[in-house]
């Protein structure tokens, strides 16, 4: 019989239920998370890339490198951005980064596209704590094509959620840029049939920031060339031909 | 799906007309002609 009155066998308890309690940590998606963001591997959380000054984020292949042809950053807002991130992958308490933000997190469902989490977020002003539904996103990027002559490349797809088929920009969801040195060139020709020679971020927005953690960059492609049909890096896909408009 | 390139002023009347739905296409090609785009090289 265990009693508290036998120090060792409450001892010993305690390191079975410590160690167990341990493991359980150990195995946890919250562990796993923390271990992602502090060790640098394969992070669920996105790696997004340091955003120029708008009209300086140059990432084609006349720049690179990763940082821009100025190579003006602003360290101070980067660090903080990035510790921000960290403690936002890890669930942990970012006050440290001087603002308010989230103390934990909850995973309800993970999809291919998005996943559904529940965080309670602490307000530091106002001493209370509210709990929201986030949407977790690892962020999309927009390519906006440029013609040498003004015109704008636009595709026809169906999309699901909408019912319907719509216009719109060349885009890919859960298509993070990792890096300013690595534009969406494989998308573009995907779904266009056309290489850009040059990409730049001119737009960087949360499109809904109520409840979806989404970031979307928007890019302007140019130098636009007509790639060679390869149906193994094109989807169906019939591109415009490059002829004046009228 | 397929593709097709538009004149600025084609994608300004579909945005007017309501054929192009998109919401990050609007604010991408509004805020390119408005900030990046000349006047003089597409009117």
């Amino acid at each position: 019989m265990r009693s508290s009155r036998n120090p060792g066998v409450g001892k010993t308890s305690r390191k079975i239920r410590n160690f167990l309690a341990r493991i359980r940590f150990l195995r946890s998606a919250r562990a796993r998370r923390l271990a992602e963001a502090f060790h640098g591997h394969r992070s669920a959380r996105p790696q997004f890339p340091e955003v120029l000054p708008r009209g300086r984020g140059d990432i084609g292949e006349s720049s690179g490198s990763p940082v821009g042809k100025n190579g003006e950053h602003d360290d101070g807002a980067r660090v903080r951005d990035d510790f921000a991130r960290c403690a936002y992958a890890a669930g942990l308490d970012d006050s440290c980064a001087g603002k308010d933000g989230p103390d934990r997190r909850q995973d309800w469902r993970t999809g291919y596209k998005a996943s559904l989490s529940l965080g309670a977020m602490s307000h530091r002003a106002q001493r209370r704590t509210r709990t929201r539904e986030v949407i977790t996103h690892p962020g999309s990027v927009v390519v906006l094509p440029v013609f040498p002559d003004g015109r704008i490349l636009m595709i026809r797809q169906y999309r699901h959620a909408a019912r319907q088929y719509l216009w719109e920009l060349v885009a890919g969801g859960s298509m993070p840029v990792k890096s300013l040195g690595k534009p969406p060139r494989a998308k573009l020709i995907e779904e266009t049939g056309y290489r850009a020679r040059k990409f730049r971020i001119f737009l960087d927005v949360f499109p809904t920031p109520g409840f979806l953690e989404e970031r979307m960059f928007i890019l302007l492609a140019e130098g636009l060339t007509a790639e060679s049909p390869n149906p193994r890096r094109m989807r169906k896909c019939f591109p415009a031909p490059i002829t004046p408009s009228n | 799906m397929f593709s097709r390139a538009y004149n600025p002023k084609q994608l300004e009347e579909m945005i007017r007309r309501g054929k192009l739905r998109d919401a990050k296409s609007i604010a991408g090609i509004l805020y390119y002609f408005r900030f990046l785009s000349s006047e003089k090289r597409f009117h």
